[in-house]
C-alpha cells in the first residue's frame, strides 16, 4: 500500500505522497478494510500438522524453541469515511474516520514453561515475570490532513489525528522472578522465592463491561457507540511525510505515522502487583508445648504473610499510552514511458509504466521495533490497471511475496492487496497474513 | 468493453486464487488432545522438636503422643479437585534423639474424618550420628479422590513403649532433636 499512490489510502501511509487526482471519496465502510495477523516464531502448521506426532510434544517443542522476543500481532482497520479534495494546484486536503484494533503479545516464555512443565524439573531456575509483555487497543481515529506541493521536487504532508479509545489493556515493564531452590536454611527441602515482583496491568474501557451490575446489553451498545464517536478516552496524534524527486525518475519518500498518545481517564482500572516473599512451607511449632493456648492458625498466617508481602492493588489512576508509531521510507526508480506520453513527469509516476524500488517499514513495539524491508516492482498494465508485486523480508518470513492491484472503472477505484502468496497453497504454513481491500470514487478533471 | 472484460477476468483470477488457497495436511481436531501436564514441587510442613518438647510439663515424664494440626486449604480447592492427577508426598526425618518414634500423618476433613493416612517409623539415632528416615507416598486413584476431601493435616508423633526406650526415656537433659522436612510433588492434568 505504501507509495501506491493510485489509491487514495496511500495518503494514510504518507500524508506527503504524490496526489494526482482532484477529489476522492471512499464508499463508506468499504473504502478500506485492512487485516494483518502475524506470528514471528511459529505458524499454525507447526502445531497442527498431521504428522502423527503428539500435539503436546509439538507444543512443548514450540515453547522451547520460541524465545521471549517472538511475538503475535493483530492489526485491523476499517474505514468509516474517507475523502479528500484539491484546494488548488498544490494543495490537497483529506479527511476520514477509521476504526482500528491493534494488539501485540510477546511470547511469555518463562511463564509458558512454568505452566506447561511445572517447576519440578527446574529446581534452582528463576522464572522471570519480565517475559509478560502485551498491549491491545480498540479505538476510532478522526483525521484531517494537508498535502502541500512545495516545489516541483518536494511535496510535504501532515495529518492531525484525534483518537477515541474504546478499550485498552496493556502490561509492559514487568519484573521479578519466582524460584524454587534447595533450602538455604536447611529447614525443609526447598525454598520458594518470589523476588522483587513488580507488575502492572492497566485497563481502560473494560471494567464497566465486566462489572457484575452491568447486564444491559442495549446500554453496552450505546456506550460503545458513544466511545466510537469521540466519547472514549481521547488522544492526539500526528502523521508527517514527504516525497522528494531529485530527478524525474528518482523518487524518495518517507513518513512517520501515529506520533501520538491516548490519555486514559475514564473507566480506568489497573492492577499493580509488588513485593518479595520466601517460604519453606509451614513451620509446625507444637504450640501446646510452648505453653500457648489453642491451635495456631498456620495456614491463615501463611496466607496473611503472603498477602502482606506480595501486594495486589487495584488502581483507578489515569494513565497515558503511546500509540505504536510507524516509520516508512522508500526509494523508487521510474522507467519505461508509455507511447507518446509527454507530460510534466514530476507530477507523479503516471507517464512511466514501470517502477522498481525498495521500502523500509518499522513499527515501534514495547520490546524493540519491528522491521520489514520490501523490494517491489510496479507496473501500469493499462490506464485502468496498476499492479505491484512485492518481496518482503520481515520478522515473520524471508520469502513473503505480495501482490497488489488497483483497478479503475470510470471513477470507481477498487483495490486489493495480499501477501504471503507463496503460502496461499497452504495458508496454515504462513506466519503472517495480510489483506487490504477497498472501493473509492476518484475524480480527476484531467481525465 | 475491453476494460470490462479485463476487469471480469481479474476478478475471476482473484476468486480462483482464493479458492485454491487452502489449509492442507493439518488436523485441528488435535486440539481435543491438548493436555498440559505440569509437575510442581512444593514444600509442605517442617518442624524441629528437641528433648524438652517430649516432656510433659506437669509430670516431667516423657509424653506418649505429641501432635500438631494445620489446615491445608489447597488440597480441597477447586483447582486441585479438578486438575490433580496424582501426588507424591515425601517425609524426611533426621533423628538425633536416642528414641524411636512411630509417626502418623493424618489428612482429615473439617470434621476430623480421616481421608488419608501415612505412617513413618523413625528409628532411634545418636546425637553424633543422626538417623535419616525418608518415606514417600504415591497417592493415585482411587485413594486420590478421598485424599482431595482433606482440609487439614495432623502430624502425630507416638513414642512406643519398647523395652529399650522404657529403660532409657527422654529426659530434660537428653541431647538431640527430631527434625521433619516434607514436600509434595503434584502431577496436574490441566
Amino acid at each position: 500500500m505504501y507509495d501506491f499512490n493510485d489509491i487514495p489510502q496511500a495518503l494514510n501511509q504518507n500524508p506527503g505522497t504524490l496526489v494526482d487526482f482532484d477529489k476522492h471519496f471512499g464508499i463508506p465502510l468499504v473504502s478500506q478494510f485492512h487485516f494483518n495477523l502475524g506470528s514471528s516464531g511459529i505458524s499454525t502448521f507447526d502445531i497442527f500438522k498431521n504428522d502423527g506426532v503428539d500435539i503436546n510434544t509439538k507444543i512443548r517443542n514450540a515453547i522451547f524453541s520460541l524465545s521471549n522476543r517472538e511475538f503475535f500481532t493483530i492489526n485491523q482497520q476499517l474505514e468509516v469515511i474517507n475523502g479528500g479534495w484539491r484546494k488548488d494546484e498544490n494543495t490537497y486536503f483529506s479527511y476520514g474516520i477509521y476504526q482500528e484494533v491493534d494488539a501485540i503479545l510477546y511470547f511469555p516464555k518463562d511463564l509458558a514453561i512454568l505452566a506447561w512443565e511445572g517447576n519440578a524439573n527446574y529446581i534452582g531456575r528463576s522464572f522471570s515475570m519480565s517475559d509478560i509483555s502485551f498491549k491491545a487497543e480498540v479505538l476510532s481515529v478522526f483525521h484531517f490532513g494537508i498535502n502541500q506541493k512545495i516545489s516541483k521536487k518536494l511535496t510535504l504532508g501532515g495529518r492531525a489525528k484525534i483518537y477515541s479509545s474504546i478499550a485498552n489493556i496493556n502490561s509492559t515493564n514487568n519484573s521479578g522472578t519466582f524460584t524454587t531452590r534447595e533450602s538455604s536454611t536447611d529447614d525443609n527441602f526447598y525454598e520458594h522465592v518470589f523476588q522483587f515482583l513488580d507488575g502492572t496491568v492497566q485497563t481502560s474501557g473494560i471494567a464497566s463491561f465486566l462489572n457484575g451490575d452491568n447486564s444491559n446489553f442495549r446500554q453496552d451498545i450505546k456506550t460503545l457507540g458513544k466511545r466510537i464517536l469521540l466519547g472514549g478516552n481521547l488522544g492526539l496524534g500526528f502523521d508527517v511525510g514527504f516525497t522528494y524527486q531529485p530527478k524525474e525518475q528518482h523518487v524518495i519518500t518517507g513518513s512517520l505515522l501515529d506520533l501520538g498518545s491516548v490519555f486514559h481517564k475514564k473507566d480506568v482500572e489497573s492492577y499493580h502487583l509488588n513485593g518479595s516473599y520466601t517460604t519453606e512451607g509451614i513451620d509446625l511449632v507444637f504450640p501446646q508445648l510452648l505453653n500457648t493456648e489453642g491451635t495456631t492458625s498456620y495456614w491463615e498466617n501463611l496466607e496473611d504473610e503472603f498477602n502482606e508481602n506480595i501486594k495486589i492493588d487495584t488502581l483507578t489512576a489515569t494513565y497515558v499510552t503511546w500509540r505504536s508509531a510507524k516509520f516508512n521510507a522508500s526509494y523508487r526508480y521510474n522507467f519505461g514511458k508509455g507511447n507518446g506520453q509527454d507530460c510534466d513527469c514530476y507530477a507523479g509516476s503516471k507517464p512511466y509504466l514501470n517502477s522498481v524500488g525498495v521500502q523500509l517499514f518499522s513499527v515501534f513495539r514495547p520490546k524493540r521495533p519491528q522491521f520489514a524491508a520490501t523490494f517491489f516492482y510496479y507496473r501500469r498494465l493499462f490506464d485502468f490497471l496498476q499492479l505491484k508485486t512485492t518481496y518482503t523480508v520481515d520478522d515473520f518470513s524471508y520469502r513473503n511475496i505480495g501482490l497488489g492491484a488497483s483497478i479503475d472503472f470510470g471513477s470507481v477505484n477498487m483495490y486489493v492487496m495480499g501477501n504471503n502468496l507463496l503460502e496461499l497453497q497452504n495458508i496454515s504454513k504462513a506466519q503472517s497474513v495480510s489483506l487490504q481491500i477497498g472501493i473509492n470514487l476518484i475524480f480527476d478533471s484531467d481525465e | 468493453m475491453k476494460t470490462l472484460k479485463i476487469l471480469i477476468y481479474s476478478v475471476l483470477l482473484c476468486c480462483v486464487t482464493l479458492c485454491l488457497s487452502c489449509v492442507k495436511d493439518t488436523d485441528f481436531n488435535q486440539t481435543e488432545n491438548i493436555l498440559p501436564t505440569p509437575v510442581f514441587e512444593s514444600d509442605l510442613v517442617f518442624s524441629t522438636l528437641e528433648a524438652l518438647n517430649f516432656i510433659d510439663d506437669t509430670t516431667q515424664q516423657e509424653v506418649e503422643i505429641l501432635s500438631d494440626t494445620t489446615r491445608l486449604e489447597f488440597i480441597n480447592s477447586d483447582f486441585f479437585v479438578n486438575q490433580l492427577a496424582q501426588t507424591e508426598i515425601t517425609f524426611r526425618f533426621t533423628n538425633s534423639l536416642n528414641r524411636d518414634f512411630i509417626v502418623y500423618f493424618e489428612f482429615v476433613t473439617d470434621n476430623n474424618e480421616l481421608r488419608y493416612l501415612a505412617q513413618v517409623d523413625v528409628p532411634a539415632g545418636q546425637t553424633e550420628s543422626p538417623i535419616i528416615a525418608q518415606s514417600s507416598f504415591l497417592i493415585e486413584e482411587p485413594e486420590l479422590s478421598s485424599f482431595k476431601e482433606a482440609t487439614k493435616l495432623i502430624y502425630k508423633i507416638t513414642l512406643p513403649a519398647t523395652a529399650t526406650a522404657t529403660a532409657n526415656p527422654i529426659n530434660p537433659s537428653t541431647l538431640g532433636a527430631l527434625k521433619l522436612e516434607s514436600k509434595a510433588t503434584f502431577y496436574f492434568e490441566l
